[in-house]
């Protein structure tokens, strides 16, 4: 079954939309940008991170609402964001179709030395 | 603890911009920062803090409407290029004209930014710099005080023994007599030899290349030579360890040659092709006159400077020191029986650094000059005002052709901040060419600057990475400043009006005219100040000095040897048809130096007094004429011990019936038998001093003869007096001076700023020619139509001309006025300096303002025939 097309999510945004289902009830921008260099080695700038969240809420994959205002976080407010049912298929549409593509290789993926 | 804050101008910054979100995305950008400084530390917290807001802000998130694309995306960058490209090349000669005035302006700047930086460099790059200074004395010559850097020999051990914050001190004798010097390979007469202490070459950095400088000068009648100099006299054999002979106090001495040591580093207030050690001139005090300067506190001939302890106040030590000096020294006199109530002399001191800018004006600093340095700073400013002015005239007027581009890209959606980003890129892209275009300018103009400055070697610009980089940012400070303005104009254009035609070029009128006020004010005030100086240097050239100095050669007896043979010279010379008369004496009009120990009459104390030793036959050889008595004549014995004084002698001394009144001139005692007319025998800056006038009695006395050669006689006679004086003195070479040369080199400085004011005051007119040319085009343009009907209708082309020249005859006339009282206080400042001076001459502000007339007209009168004689038709057709 595929409903969400592969070819509408780029790779950064399909970087941010995994980050956000690894950090469930706990995603805003910090914990995302985080994420993506501790995961995926991959350092964004708070600038390009929330044009991407800015897209990807209005593509429909993310929905977003503002947190409970926390004594950890100093009285400071933040916006967490949650993958919706589109984005989650989109995302599986996207890995299905990689894993289409792998599959016919005579190599397995292997890690870098040092990523 | 304070807990860090993150910076506030990047959160204010991002605060300013946000529209949307603003709140969380502050906090969490504060979030951040706090995290960081907890674990990282504040800095990286606040590094990482702008590095993350300016991301916010070059993509523009949080604003209204988020931007469809980036400040950093290349594309826009290279449409913007394109477009600049495009104009810039279908309006070449707008382009040529603005980057010329650009490049013209940048190109003075630069040449006097790097004489600026380079006067003001002197002497700052030695290690030791901050923590040197130099002694200087003030001398009291009874009615005046004068400054020396000269200090008697013990005031060095003095300062370095009483006062624990003087680290070391070094003695040296800058700037003596020429001295002739010989190996059996070469002899010449030099000039930059200096004496100096050992430690000398310590304190400023100098680096011996052979020998070993702790032990180089410590011992008398040994010398350290240049690599050049050394090359000279000894030819490709290792002159360490040889000896040189050098004529030293009037006798050949045979010096040891120590060391090599390397050039004096440039730029420093002093230089040398060889250093004597001091010692030598103690040891020749004491063999030849039994004089140990070591302890001799009325003896004064080294500079000395003091090395001061770090931290160390040299303004509070200077404070503490005058007094301790004058209290030893009167405690010294009183030990040796002497009773002295008063010092003439006072001991103070100054930073290494100030000397070569000579904010004391002592008389080895003449050659730098702080006021130039300002003069020199304020015409490079205003050069590049009126470059900088020519390029907002120039793309205010043109906006008038480009309104309807401007409309049509307001009606596609450009906003205005896109606008002026285009005109600011084409404004840069102009400023960088000219950059390009000044630094070519330079490299073909720098040799002619260095001539005219006479500042040889040294400016390297292409070296100096700094400077270099300091004007490109001029250039591109210049470019934004230029281009700002037709930028926030031309964005501002109402996009239906620009499409219908809207004359937009009558928006930025009044300020252009504003502005070519200004221009030519400056190059008004230019001109004026390059006639003015020229007129006072004529002054001076022309003014009766009180003596002929025309046809008159000098020829000095540099040993003693020579003086001692004077009358054989003399009598060799005198046999020459072309001299028409001779005279041996101390010094030439222009060197007369000061002597101690006058009493004039009546007078109870002595007093120091320009002094000069005079023959019988000087007055014939200078043309001096008498206003009382009689000059020295030969066969009258008594006139040996009489005594000549000047007019302003007369006057200072308060004598009313002078001859035959007594005069005692460190004990000898003689009458006065003539007064002669005041004379000019020092610069025109300074009033004639009292002068006293003898016959010469030691050897010493008859250090120069002076030869008056018959009109015309002068190309036969040099040769012939070389032929003369290789037959009596075969051993020394003939050098000689001509005294009108010597005379006119004591305004070396001013004829340099009269070049300069005047190479700049040119170009500054050119520049501002430039704009001017550009605006007449654009404004003669406008007027096509007008003229055209006007032509249609009868007008004729004088009038034409006329009206259309107008305009810029009432600006050219306005700045006149404008630029008058700014010239006239400036120059008469100026003029201020001298003690024999012009007026400020009404011609010259007369003749600076027909000039700009002149100027603007013919420059202007080029469009305006243009337009005036085209053909009305093809007028009518236009636009």
């Amino acid at each position: 079954m595929l409903s969400a097309d592969p070819n509408n999510l780029g790779a950064f945004e399909e970087l941010v939309l995994l980050a956000v289902c690894g950090l469930p009830d706990a995603a805003y921008a910090l914990t995302i940008q985080q994420r993506l260099t501790d995961k995926a080695n991959r350092r964004a700038t708070l600038g390009s991170l929330y044009r991407t969240l800015n897209r990807l809420e209005k593509k429909g994959y993310l929905r977003s609402w503002m947190g409970p205002v926390t004594h950890e976080r100093g009285g400071k407010r933040k916006r967490i964001y949650e993958v919706t049912g589109t984005g989650k298929a989109a995302l599986s549409a996207t890995r299905l179709a990689r894993e289409r593509l792998w599959q016919d290789l005579d190599f397995q993926p292997t890690l870098q030395p040092g990523t | 603890m304070q807990t860090p804050r993150p910076p506030r101008l990047a959160r204010w910054l991002v605060a300013a911009r946000l529209s949307v979100r603003e709140d969380e995305i502050l906090d969490d950008l504060d979030t951040l920062f706090a995290d960081l400084a907890a674990t990282e530390g504040p800095r990286r917290a606040r590094w990482r803090y702008w590095q993350e807001s300016l991301s916010i802000l070059v993509l523009g998130i949080g604003e209204r409407g988020e931007r469809a694309f980036n400040l950093v995306s290349l594309s826009m960058y290279k449409s913007y290029l394109l477009v600049a490209w495009r104009t810039l090349r279908k309006h070449k000669g707008y382009a040529l004209l603005n980057t010329l005035g650009l490049a013209l302006g940048l190109a003075c700047c630069l040449l006097i930014l790097l004489f600026v930086q380079r006067e003001w460099s002197s002497d700052r790059h030695f290690a030791k710099a901050d923590c040197l200074v130099r002694a200087w004395t003030t001398i009291d010559f009874g009615a005046e005080l004068k400054h020396g850097d000269h200090t008697a020999y013990p005031f060095g051990d003095f300062v370095e023994t009483t006062f624990p914050e003087v680290e070391a001190v070094s003695r040296a004798g800058l700037g003596g007599e020429a001295l002739l010097v010989s190996t059996s390979r070469y002899q010449a007469f030099e000039e930059n030899l200096i004496l100096a202490d050992p430690n000398f070459l310590d304190f400023f950095d100098l680096r011996l290349t052979a020998g070993d400088p702790a032990t180089a000068l410590a011992t008398p009648y040994t010398v350290v030579l240049t690599e050049t100099f050394a090359r000279r006299y000894f030819g490709s054999s290792d002159p360490v360890g040889q000896s040189i002979s050098i004529h030293f106090h009037g006798q050949p001495k045979d010096f040891m040659v120590t060391g090599i040591v390397e050039d004096a580093p440039a730029p420093a207030h002093f230089s040398y092709s060889g250093i004597l050690s001091y010692e030598s001139n103690l040891q020749a005090h004491l063999e030849r006159w039994d004089n140990d300067l070591r302890t001799a506190w009325n003896n004064i001939n080294p500079s000395t400077y003091l090395l001061l302890r770090e931290g160390a106040d040299w303004e509070a030590l200077d404070a503490k020191m005058t007094p301790a000096v004058e209290a030893y020294v009167l405690q010294v006199e009183a030990d040796a029986g002497r009773d002295t109530e008063e010092l003439w002399f006072s001991y103070h001191l100054q930073p290494v650094t100030d000397i070569h800018l000579g904010q004391l004006g002592l008389p080895i600093e003449t050659e730098g000059d702080l006021r130039y340095l300002y003069i020199f700073s304020i015409i490079a400013a205003l050069i590049l005002l009126i470059a900088c002015i020519n390029y907002i005239n120039l793309a205010t007027a043109q906006a008038a052709t480009r309104a309807r581009e401007v409309g049509v890209r307001k009606v596609f959606g450009a906003r205005r901040w896109q606008l002026g980003g285009q005109f600011l890129m084409e404004a840069l892209l102009l400023a960088v060419g000219a950059f390009g275009l000044a630094l070519a300018l330079v490299a073909l103009l720098l040799p002619l600057f260095e001539a005219i400055t006479g500042q040889a070697s040294g400016m390297q610009p292409w070296r100096n990475g700094r400077l270099l980089a300091v004007l490109f940012g001029m250039a591109l400070g210049a470019g934004l400043l230029a281009g700002s303005y037709p930028a926030l104009l031309m964005a501002r254009f109402e996009p239906l009006a620009s499409i219908r035609g809207f004359k937009a070029s009558l928006r930025g009128r009044r300020l252009r005219q504003v502005l070519v006020v200004t221009q030519f004010a400056c190059g008004v005030v230019l001109i004026i100040g390059t006639l003015v100086i020229s007129r006072q240097l004529d002054y001076i050239s022309e003014k009766k000095l009180g003596f002929d100095e025309e046809q008159v050669v000098s020829v000095p007896l540099r040993t003693r040897d020579l003086q001692s043979r004077y009358q054989v010279i003399q009598q060799a010379f005198d046999q020459i048809p072309g001299v028409l008369a001779s005279s041996i004496g101390g010094q030439t009009p222009k060197g007369i130096t000061t002597g101690n120990g006058i009493k004039p009459p009546g007078a109870e104390e002595s007093i120091v007094r320009k002094v000069v030793a005079v023959d019988p036959d000087y007055d014939d050889v200078l043309g001096i004429e008498m206003a009382m008595g009689r000059w020295f004549e030969p066969g009258r014995p008594t006139d040996s011990t009489g005594y000549l004084i000047n007019e302003a002698a007369l006057r200072t001394f308060g004598l009313s019936d002078p001859i035959g009144q007594e005069l005692n001139r460190n004990g000898n005692v003689g009458s006065i038998i003539g007064v002669v007319r005041d004379f000019h025998f020092a610069s025109l800056h300074h009033e004639i001093e009292p002068l006293v006038l003898h016959m010469p009695s030691r050897t010493w006395h008859r250090r120069n003869v002076m030869l008056k050669i018959a009109p015309g006689q002068m190309r036969q006679t040099l040769p012939a007096l070389e032929a003369a004086w290789q037959q009596v003195a075969p051993d020394t070479p003939f050098t000689y001076t001509f005294l009108d040369d010597d005379l006119a080199a004591l305004y070396a400085t001013e004829q340099r700023l009269a070049k300069l004011f005047g190479a700049f005051a040119g170009l500054g007119i050119l520049v501002a020619c430039l704009g001017l040319f550009g605006l007449a085009a654009f404004t003669t343009m406008q007027r096509t139509k007008e003229v055209g009907i006007r032509k249609v209708l009868g007008a004729s082309v004088p009038s034409l001309l006329l009206l259309l020249s107008k305009e810029f005859l009432w600006l050219v006339g306005a700045a006149f006025l404008v630029a008058t009282p700014l010239a006239y206080f400036a120059m008469e400042r100026w003029l201020q300096d001298f003690s024999y001076r012009i007026d400020v001459p009404p011609t010259a502000f007369l003749l600076a303002g027909a000039a700009a007339v002149l100027i603007a007209l013919a420059t202007v009168s080029y469009q305006a025939l243009r337009t005036a004689t085209a053909n009305p038709v093809k007028a009518l057709r236009y636009e």
